[in-house]
This record gives C-alpha cells, structure tokens and sequence, in this order.
C-alpha cells in the first residue's frame, strides 16, 4: 500500500509523535512513499507565529512549551521529521501549498492509495480525489460531537470525554467516515498542553493501527450524519481561561 | 488641552480623516497578522466611553434627541428621531448598568422629545427631525421610538407614554388593514423584512394594553417575515433600497432576526425561534470562520460589498448572545465574544478629539460603502447593547456551563 505523509515545515516537524507514527508505520512494512511538506519557508512560519504569539510572545512562548513539556515527561524535543525521513531513505518534498499544482503533479507521480494529514490545512476536493482509498485525519476529540477548530478545548468546557478520532477526510469539515475512536481521561495536574501531548501520542498510535487494518482489509468505517454533532471555531480567550481553571481546579498531579 | 480644543473644526477634521485613512489599513494589517483578540484593556472601559459619547450627541443637539451621526464634512448631524427610540432604551438599560442616574434622567428627556415630535396620525415621521414637515409618518421609525416609550411606560408608569404609544399603535395597525404590506409609508416604499422589529414593539404594546389589534398586526407581520425566509436562512426584501448592495446586508438581517427573537420571547412561537437559528447558523459561521462580517451578501451569500458594517456586527453579537441565552449553545456564546472583542479593537477609544472619541465608524475602512466617513449614532448603540448583555452572559458563567 502506498501511503502519503502531508506535514508542515519547519512548524512542528520536531514533534515526538510524529517520529513514532513514522517509524511505526515503517516497522509494519508500510514505509511512506514521500512526505511532503507544506507552507513551506520562513515567511510562512514567521507569519504563523505571529498570528498565534503576538510579537513578544513569538521569543517567549518557545521557552514556556519546553518548560511544559518537561512537566510532562517529555525527554526534550524528537529528532525532526525530515532527518527521520532520510534515515529511513523516504523522499521529501517542499511545496508551498498542499493544494497547488505541484502537489497535484507529485501525487499524480506517486499514485498514492492513502494519504495522511499530519498538519496541512484545509485540503480541497481535488486533490482529496487522487488516493485510491481515501485520506486520514486525526481529531483531537471524540465525533461525531465536536468538530472544527480548539476542538480538546471544547470538549473539556463542554465537560465531554476527551479523545481523539481517525477519520477519513471529506470536503465537509471533519464529517468524513469514522475509523478510530480512543478516549482518555483527564488527571489530576493536567494542562491544556499535556492533554494536546496525549491526544498526539493517541494519535500516533491510532494512525499506525487505522492503516494496519486498512492494509489488511480490517477497517470497518462508520458514516457520521450532519445533524450528530456541532462546529466549533476558535475559541475566545475568555473561554480558554475558564477552560484552564478548570483544569487548575482538578489540583496539582 | 480644553474641552473647546478636543471639538473638531472644519480643517481638524479634514486632518483626522486623513489619519483614519491611513491607518485604517494598519488595522487590517494588525488583525491579519497579529492574535486575535487584540484586547488590553476591559470591555467595561469601552461601554463607558460609548455611552459617553452617546450622551454628547444628545447633548449635540441641545437635548433635543440625538445626533444621527458626526460627520468629517458635515460636523454633528441633525437629530434622528428613529435612532433616539431606541437610544434611550439603551440608556435606561446602562443607568441600571453602572448605576449612574444621569442616564435614566436623559433616557427620559429623549422618551419627552419623542412624544412632542409625534405627527398627528400617531407616527414619527421618516429621515431626521429637520424633515418632521417634509417627510410622512415612517414604519421603521415610529415603531423604534415605540420601543424606547414602552421601557418609559415601564420604568415612570406616566400615562403620558401609553397615551402616545396607543396613538402610534393605532397608526400601525390602522394602515396595516388598507395596505398589507405598509407601501406607503415604508422606507423607498418598498417591503422590509426588518419590519418585524416594528412587530416586536406592537406585541410590546399588546402586552400593556391587551388590545387585540395590536396582536394580529404583529402576527401578521411576523408570518409575512417568516415567508420571506429561504431555505438557505437568507431574506428576501431585507433591503434598504432596491440598490442591490442594501439587499443581505449585515444590518438589515440582525434587525430582521432581533424582530423575530424578540417575538418569540414574547410568544414562545417555536417556528420564530427555528427562523432565527436557521439563520443565525449561517450568519455566526461566517464569522467566525474568519472573524469577519462584510457589509452586505447576496442571497447565496456570497459576500457583495467587503467592508465591514460595525452596526451589523454589533447587531448579530446581541443576537448571538441571546441565542446562547435562550439554547445554552456555547458556540454563539463564542461568537459574541469574538464579536465584541473586535468591536472593542475598532472603537475610537484614545483619540484626543471629544467629538469621536468612544465612537464607531459607519464602515471599517472608513471609505466603506455603509454610513463612509462618519460615526452614526446607532453602530455606538448597537454596541452598548452588545457589552452589557456580554457582561450579563459571562457573569457567573462558570455556574452555568455543565
């Protein structure tokens, strides 16, 4: 089977998990035909970390994720993507945009059968046409309930089980069939970030398993209808704030 | 600097504008580019310097209602009889806010023009005060004054206000059984699907004085309204003019949907509640997709005229509030804070100058095609409204989430 990794570059190509899900994945034998990456370029990047951290929080907030992340028992930062990508002799690719014409061209070269999503945009119709048995996302909350944007931080405000899903994606957002469900639980001293750490690490997993049972013809996906669950959007700051009492109030760990 | 100084002359305002213009796009830039919201200071902050200015327009015009704009050619407009109605409703509401009686004791002086302003038919008459001999009775306006005499009545129980509000009330529901429609004296003499915020005020009535009439009006209007939906939430006939650009536009649809809520509050009609979420759902997903709501769409809503119409914002985020009041969903809780936030981020809140400062342009960029180069009084309005329902939705709301 032929698999398709969408990332981006350098944002988040130094993330544990995704060097698991890779070697994972390899150590089936299903190595990735290429990783392509997109929004590609220190432009793209600067202006991706100024929308989220502001100009001062750009120099600071590095600093605090290592903090928080070594209150999770997290052993520094994983090797990046790329160089994992190398070692295992898997080709890379740099593409401004994952729905240009040069991607289209690569995937048409490639004639992927799967393609996963492990942090692209919003994917359009055409080129979610080009594998032959579909493309994967993971959610980081249980669906059909949650879709959209902050989706762990609504699940914990709505006091809902938080998660992740391994879906197909479709043109609708986050609508497209299910294939993995795992739920965790929240405990005592976690952080809005530790929880984000959790559902990366679940992910990982569940993609290694979703296409192992695609592989081997086990996959049993569940359709999702319009009206089961709800959109949300980025979440306000006020919100966000009560979303970390809450956590807060759960006590230290 | 004296208070004389912080008043705009006709060259001050020509160089105020030019810094509106140029940094109009600096704060598109700024909100492209930078987190949103782009909050640091409390909204508490921003409703008192809207209110502040909204009580310079009243003070404008000598305390004989409230100035329908400043404009950067024109100064301070004439009084707007519609805009004031309902800008004392909102005074009566922020007097209870903050406590400060000086609000409720302009509420009334605004609640005492009106009444000396009514025509003889009962209604309030179209387009300024300075046109009360030209212009006929208006729909819009008499019904929006209504609004702001019934929380009068409510609040001093003067006979005075029922007396004239029965006057207006019959002139509404009198022309109503000649001419369904209310062509004749409908704004441009066309149909508006934002008359039912004039059937909002006449089930108010109904409600002081149980006179039947005023009830079939309403419910009259509303089942028109309700016609008018499509199945993709948008209205037809929500225009202010049959210039294409009017029709879907932000503004024209929030007073269309405030009609409709207001009435289901009243009536506890179901089908008024399903037509306001039906479009509400596409309205609030559109904003908050990009945290952005242009002036006008079409009726496929694709968007027809880009820049942003702060009253329209300010209008869905009352909505979405009391949306989120009425079905605890979160989402529209959401968006009225997004809302709000940007609103705050776009208010004329540092300027030296008295004349704007505390004020919301018409359009953002200023040069945009609704109210351009002007600060009308009811995008400040409109935007009290929003923060204090805010202020009364995020009290407590830890208690209330589940």
């Amino acid at each position: 089977m032929k698999v398709v990794i969408f990332s981006r570059y350098p944002r988040y190509d130094k993330l544990v998990w995704k060097e698991k899900a890779l070697r994972g994945l390899t150590g089936m034998g299903i190595k990735p035909a290429a990783i392509i990456y997109g929004n590609t370029g220190i432009l793209s990047a600067l202006k991706w970390g100024l929308k989220r951290y502001g100009v001062k929080g750009m120099f600071n907030k590095k600093r605090d994720l290592g903090k928080k992340r070594v209150g999770i028992e997290v052993k520094g930062y994983s090797r990046k993507l790329k160089s994992v990508a190398r070692e295992l002799n898997i080709p890379v690719y740099y593409i401004k945009n994952h729905n240009g014409a040069r991607c289209k061209k690569i995937l048409k070269t490639i004639k992927p059968d799967l393609i996963l999503l492990w942090g692209a945009g919003i994917i359009r119709k055409e080129i979610l046409g080009i594998p032959k048995i579909g493309t994967l996302n993971g959610h980081y909350a249980i669906l059909p309930k949650i879709r959209g944007m902050n989706v762990t931080e609504w699940s914990i405000l709505l006091g809902e089980q938080v998660g992740v899903t391994i879906h197909f994606v479709t043109p609708g957002v986050d609508m497209g069939d299910i294939l993995l469900i795992k739920q965790f639980n929240i405990e005592k001293g976690d952080t809005l970030d530790s929880i984000r750490y959790k559902c990366q690490v679940t992910t990982s997993r569940g993609f290694i398993r979703v296409v192992s049972d695609i592989n081997e013809g086990k996959h049993r996906p569940i359709k999702q209808h319009q009206n089961e669950g709800k959109q949300y959007f980025e979440m306000n700051s006020l919100l966000r704030n009560v979303v970390v009492r809450m956590l807060e109030s759960t006590g230290p760990g | 600097m004296s208070e004389r100084k912080n008043e705009m002359d006709p060259l001050t305002r020509i160089l105020r504008l030019s810094y509106q213009i140029a940094s109009d796009p600096v704060i598109n830039m700024k909100r492209k580019y930078l987190p949103f919201p782009p909050l640091n200071r409390g909204t508490e902050s921003h409703l008192e310097a809207a209110m502040k200015w909204l009580r310079l327009t009243h003070k404008a015009t000598g305390y004989r209602g409230s100035a329908a704009s400043f404009t950067y050619f024109g100064g301070w407009q004439p009084a707007y009889p519609e805009t004031t109605g309902y800008i004392a409703k909102t005074f009566f509401d922020y007097s209870d806010h903050s406590s400060q009686k000086v609000y409720l004791d302009e509420a009334i002086t605004m609640c005492d023009w009106l009444v000396g302003i009514q025509k003889e038919d009962g209604g309030i008459n179209q387009g300024s005060v300075k046109d009360r001999g030209k212009k006929p009775s208006g729909i819009f306006n008499t019904g929006m004054v209504m609004l702001g005499w019934i929380e009068a009545y409510k609040r001093t129980k003067d006979k005075r206000y029922l007396e004239t509000l029965v006057r207006a009330g019959d002139f509404l529901s009198g022309i109503r059984t000649d001419d369904k429609l209310w062509l004749k004296y409908s704004y441009k003499n066309i149909p508006h699907a934002y008359h039912s915020r004039v059937a909002w005020a006449i089930l108010d009535l109904y409600g002081l004085t149980e006179k039947q009439a005023y009830l079939d009006a309403a419910l009259d209007i509303y089942s028109w309204v309700m016609s008018q939906q499509k199945d993709n939430g948008y209205f037809d006939n929500c225009c202010f003019e049959s210039d294409v650009r009017t029709c879907g536009n932000t503004h024209g649809i929030a007073y269309t949907l405030r009609g409709l809520l207001e009435g289901y509050k009243i009536l506890e009609d179901e089908k008024l509640l399903d037509a306001v979420l039906k479009t509400s759902e596409v309205v609030m997903k559109r904003f908050e997709t990009k945290k952005f709501l242009p002036t006008s769409y079409d009726e496929r809503w694709k968007v027809v005229v880009k820049p942003e119409c702060l009253t329209g914002i300010a209008q869905h985020s009352i909505i979405w509030f009391k949306i989120y009041e009425i079905t605890d969903d979160i989402r529209f809780l959401n968006a009225g804070l997004d809302a709000t936030d940007l609103l705050c981020f776009l208010q004329v809140y540092n300027s030296i100058f008295k004349d704007i400062r505390g004020a919301f342009k018409g359009s953002h960029p200023i040069w945009g095609f609704y109210a351009p180069l002007q600060y009308p009084n009811w995008a400040t309005k409109f935007f009290a409204d929003s923060i204090i329902i805010r202020h009364t939705m995020t009290e407590n709301l830890e208690e209330r989430l589940p």
